[in-house]
């Protein structure tokens, strides 16, 4: 039982995966301002007035949003982006990126919504900020440290599904999953993907039925840590979910699905080694020298020779 | 940031977190965990980054009337357009999520006029703001095809002939 607690917080992950996640988390800012477009950057064009400051925009002295601090704060997003996306000066860069983003953060949410999608994204910035530098396909150096903060990561995304049942029990009452949520969400927003089920609503019930019967049971994917395939199954089954759920309403989740991203083992992505095999392969060598070129980055290899 | 464990060298082949560091990580990960629970049960919004999770989270009646809010305006040349997201920077879920100040104050209207020539200086002003819901009857989760419009909250500058 002990063991099974300290491997649910610290099992050992790979350095690679570090490397892997701060290219994610970076192009992810580089994809956010532009996707989201007009949305967010446009705020730079709302009267102060319609600003409505969260508690801690009250508590901490933020300004009220305004053309320069929007655009200001987003290019120091995207400057601070380039360098935690390559490896350089990672955890200097990384905190600028994380309060950077963090007020982007204020500025996308302080107008009278707010959005659930990015509270796994937030965590991973930072955790990333205390991670120690690392490179790509790195399987050799692991750290119980680093398994921590991903661990962190992957219970802030479990948390954004199984909580969000509880807020629908909360806000919409015990029967949200009988009510009419999934029609109106589809008048509001629908697509030639979810138009046709307003001809269906039963089927629309039982979508909902199995919305909350999803995410009360996401937990199990912390819980089965031990059999990594399992796991690996269910974050593709969560992915899945996500494609269907964009194609029915363009709600998109992204922050969420790059931080998802944490769950899996992206140290066995190593771009230069891929470019050098994809290299050999074109000039049609695909024997011995690939292999001892290979010799020297895979741990399993250099352990026993 | 001063962990008791940073002391350990990072180029180890297997970084391990010592007992102490151990107590306050997962000390770290319950809290937020505690927090974000606490607030979807007993916060709101106002917690950010601590919110609930609350997208779609409301309950709609099968028999009933399902809402969709836009917003309109007229301009000096007495057109009238939808006031898109693209054209104003302020989303419709951020308008439902004020709703109620503009219903109560319309006159805060003016504001997302001025948010409308921030964005587009080169086009005619607007008079005009209205906030208009259009409603779906509903039976028995069927769109019955009634439809009704509502304007919830209007506004016209003062001295304009609109």
């Amino acid at each position: 039982m002990t063991r099974y607690v300290n491997g649910f917080f610290f099992t050992p992950v790979a350095l690679g995966r570090v490397a892997a996640m701060r290219f994610l988390a970076g192009l992810f800012v580089w994809i956010e301002w532009w996707a989201y477009k007009p949305f967010i950057i446009q705020h730079r064009f709302l009267p102060e007035d319609l600003y409505q400051p969260l508690l801690i925009g009250r508590v901490l002295p933020i300004p009220a949003p305004n053309y320069w601090i929007v655009t200001g704060t987003l290019a120091v997003c995207l400057a601070a982006a380039l360098p935690v996306m390559f490896g350089y000066r990672p955890r200097l860069f990384g905190w600028i990126l994380f309060i950077a983003y963090f007020e982007w953060m204020l500025i996308y949410n302080s107008y009278g919504k707010v959005d659930h999608a990015s509270f796994g994204f937030m965590v991973l910035l930072l955790v990333l900020c205390m991670m120690p530098a690392a490179r790509w396909g790195d399987r050799e150096h692991v750290s119980e440290r680093v398994g921590w903060g991903f661990n962190l990561v992957q219970i802030a995304v479990v948390c954004t599904y199984f909580l969000s049942t509880w807020s629908k029990f909360r806000y919409g009452g015990f029967d949200w999953a009988d009510s009419g949520v999934f029609t109106w969400a589809i008048i509001r927003r629908g697509t030639v993907f979810s138009d046709w089920m307003l001809d269906f609503p039963q089927l629309l019930t039982a979508a909902q039925w199995g919305m909350v019967a999803f995410e009360l049971l996401t937990p199990l994917v912390l819980f089965v840590y031990p059999w990594k395939r399992i796991q690996y199954a269910i974050i593709a089954f969560f992915y899945a979910f996500h494609v269907a759920i964009f194609a029915a309403l363009t709600i998109s989740f992204l922050p969420h699905l790059f931080a998802m991203a944490c769950f899996l083992p992206l140290e066995r992505v190593d771009p230069k080694d891929l470019a050098r095999r994809a290299r050999a392969k074109l000039k049609g060598r695909k024997g011995s020298p690939d292999q001892h070129e290979r010799g020297g980055t895979d741990p399993e290899l250099t352990a026993t020779g | 940031m001063a962990h008791p464990c940073h002391t350990l060298a990072v180029d180890t082949q297997y970084a391990t977190v010592r007992p102490r560091g151990r107590a306050v990580r997962v000390t770290i990960s319950l809290v937020v965990v505690a927090l974000v629970t606490a607030t979807t049960f007993w916060g709101g919004d106002d917690f950010f980054p601590f919110a609930p999770f609350k997208m779609y989270s409301s309950s709609m009646e099968l028999d009933g009337w399902a809402g969709s809010t836009r917003v309109e305006a007229v301009n000096e040349e007495g057109e009238r357009f939808k006031l898109t997201e693209a054209a104003t920077g302020f989303r419709r879920a951020e308008l439902e999520g004020q709703k109620s100040r503009f219903i109560e104050n319309p006159a805060l209207l003016e504001y997302i006029a001025q948010a409308y020539e921030n964005t587009n200086p080169d086009k005619p002003e607007i008079v005009t703001v209205e906030i208009i819901e259009r409603r779906y009857r509903l039976e028995d989760g069927h769109q019955t095809g009634e439809v009704t419009e509502v304007v919830e909250a209007a506004y016209t500058r003062e001295g304009a002939d609109a």
